[in-house]
């Protein structure tokens, strides 16, 4: 009897050993895998989508919002009839129907994206079919009231490799960071419906959508700009052009246009060549409009007085080559304006040998070359400046009238600007104020990176180029009485070691009014056919913009 | 069984009653709030669709479109109300 007494004792004992050590394995050991099994029927995550940052002009209106736009999926195994599906998919998406019909009809899928960021309009369309096997994920996609407007300057959204949203060039590229915000998540108890459970756990770590952007960039200027320069490139017939205006005492970006362009709401049917802003991207020889700078940095020097005489009287020999003027006509005795009114090579040739080898080279650097301006956009490259060792007597001579060296535009501008606003290099800027989610405010101000000239330096030099503008080749382009300060500039382009004859590229560089100047502008025309000097390409489109910025800004004549 | 005991026995009660009376109208709001959500969440997107629609209504593109569709053109011409000076003043030979 005590026999089984003990027997039962130790069965029980053994009984409840197993319980606890199950206990124990269950709530303890497993706990973490248990709960989180429990969290799964229950809890529902979801990913709450941080909003993409909008992107205004200077006075507050919409270059780029985001719009609804929707996720097409299917899930093949609930198909009921692919062969019709298919073919509304492909009706509505415009997309073949053997290529829907081929995913459609693999069975073994169980969720396949088919179409992403479809608009409102073929969202409806293609839910009023009601088809069974077909859903939506809402998300939002990019929408730009301007349409392809400052295309170049906005970049565009696409998908990274792991298919998140992503910007790619300009500043959509360059404010990537800023713009995308962060996701949140919100973890929440949910009934048999599907409905929150109030009393339930709710865990959420909000969205922080991303922050706003608010441009130096003025719409109307850049509007003016880009119809100007597109009515320009079909007048004489350019295989491209840009223009960029910029604030001379600031730096601030006005307008940057570029053709040809493309449209960011449509990036992928454009060839990718177009994505790139040639005003930060293209180097090109600047030809004459490079004349200025070493006029400054040889005034600047006080090597030479702006009264100095040179006799121009006939082509120059150079390291053993001929150098010429552009036209081949030679003045005879002439000052330092004159040289730059007729746009002289041999009389900068001259100017360069006073100005002096190192501080050319010195000018030249501090003067932004070789290196990046440092603009809020994306892809900016810079071409580097031949090494110190590298440049012979040619090399100074054929700079000073601005062929040998490669500049991008914003390069060329920026470094114009100095003449323009008395002798300070400007950081180039887009965005002027960064605005969060919560209305939190980032100021961006300008930004001096060097003084070049003096401002004595500057005053001569624009009056130079003011006399340029009024008796050069541009005297009939010039509105009556209104004082601008430019320089044309003709640039035959480098190929295989030699200079094609027949291809230019023209520019103009000028800003106004010349004493107290509200912009600074350059056009640049790749080779234009019907005419290949900047005069007569370049520069009628610059004097068309500007008449109009005359009329939008109030500027009286002088 | 003393006051106090009593006391806390029927806090107890209520308290629980209480908690299955809230939890019994809570029940409900789950569905109201999920109701909620899904308005807001519609007026977001209209929000959405009518800031677009201003956008695009209100943009240089579409303005200088239906200016020109309805016959406005750019002035050519600048109109200066000030008088020019004298040659002999103005101190430039440009003019």
């Amino acid at each position: 009897m005590e026999r089984r007494l003990r027997f039962v004792f130790n069965l029980f004992c053994f009984l409840f050993i197993t319980v606890i050590l199950r206990l124990f394995f269950w709530q303890v050991t497993s706990f973490d895998k248990l709960k989180s099994a429990a969290e799964k029927q229950t809890l529902t995550s979801l990913t709450i989508a941080a909003k993409r940052g909008r992107i205004f002009s200077s006075d507050g209106s919409p270059l780029v919002i985001n719009q609804p736009a929707y996720l097409l999926f299917v899930e093949p195994y609930k198909l009921k009839d692919i062969e019709n599906t298919s073919t509304i998919l492909a009706n509505v998406l415009d997309i073949p129907v053997a290529s829907i019909a081929a995913t459609l009809s693999d069975t073994k899928l169980r969720w396949v994206p088919i179409a992403d960021k479809l608009d409102e309009k073929k969202f409806e369309e293609i839910k009023k079919y009601n088809l069974t096997g077909i859903g939506f994920l809402e998300n939002s996609k990019r929408y730009y009231p301007e349409s392809s407007m400052a295309a170049h300057l906005l970049g565009f959204v696409g998908k990274n490799s792991t298919g998140i949203d992503q910007g790619y060039f300009g500043l959509e590229g360059y404010y990537d960071e800023q713009l995308r915000g962060r996701d949140g998540r919100l973890k929440i108890e949910e009934d048999a419906l599907g409905n929150p459970i109030l009393s339930g756990k709710i865990e959420e770590i909000p969205a922080e959508n991303g922050r706003d952007l608010y441009l130096t960039i003025d719409k109307t200027v850049q509007f003016i700009a880009e119809n100007k320069l597109k009515e320009g490139i079909e007048k004489y017939g350019a295989k491209g052009g840009s223009v960029v205006l910029l604030e001379p005492y600031t730096g601030a970006v006005l307008a940057m246009a570029s053709f040809p362009s493309y449209d960011p709401g449509v990036f992928s049917s454009f060839p990718t060549e177009y994505y790139k802003n040639p005003v930060i991207v293209s180097s090109y020889e600047p030809g004459s409009t490079f004349k200025v700078l070493v006029m400054s940095a040889v005034l600047n020097e006080g090597k030479v007085t702006p009264d100095v005489k040179y006799n121009e009287e006939g082509p120059i020999e150079v390291g053993g080559y001929i150098i010429r003027t552009w036209n081949q006509k030679y003045h005879g005795e002439i000052d330092l304006a004159k040289i730059l009114e007729y746009s002289s090579n041999v009389g900068m040739v001259f100017v360069g040998g006073k100005l002096g080898h190192a501080p050319f080279i010195n000018y030249i650097e501090r003067l932004g070359f070789g290196n990046l301006t440092e603009v809020d956009l994306e892809e900016e490259t810079s071409s580097s400046l031949r090494p110190k060792n590298k440049w012979y007597e040619i090399d100074y001579a054929t700079a000073s009238f601005g062929q040998g060296i490669a500049v991008t535009p914003l390069q060329m501008v920026r470094a114009v600007t100095t003449i323009a606003n008395g002798g300070k290099l400007m950081r180039p800027y887009l965005v002027k104020k960064i605005r969060d989610s919560k209305g939190k405010e980032i100021e961006i101000l300008p930004k001096t990176e060097a003084k070049i000239f003096k401002p004595e330096t500057t005053n001569v030099v624009a009056e130079m180029m003011a006399g340029a503008v009024n008796n050069g080749e541009t005297r009939f382009l010039n509105p009556s009485r209104y004082r601008i300060a430019g320089k044309t500039g003709t640039a035959q382009i480098p190929i295989s070691g030699h200079y094609d004859t027949n291809k230019t590229i023209t520019s103009f560089v000028g800003f106004a009014p010349v004493d107290a100047p509200k912009f600074i502008m350059l056009v640049t025309l790749s080779e234009p056919t019907a005419s290949p000097w900047g005069s007569e390409t370049a520069a009628p489109i610059f004097f068309n913009i500007a008449k109009e910025l005359f009329s939008y800004w109030g500027i009286s004549p002088s | 069984m003393s006051k106090i005991n009593l006391f806390f026995i029927t806090f107890i009660i209520v308290l629980s009653i209480f908690q299955v009376i809230i939890f019994n109208s809570n029940s409900t709001a789950g569905a109201n709030l999920s109701k909620l959500l899904n308005e807001i969440e519609a007026i977001e997107k209209n929000n959405d669709i009518i800031n677009r629609e201003i956008a695009r209504a209100s943009s240089i593109a579409t303005i200088s479109e239906k200016a020109s569709a309805s016959g406005l053109i750019t002035n050519q011409h600048i109109v200066s109300l000030t008088v020019p000076l004298p040659l002999a003043l103005s101190g430039r030979s440009s003019l």
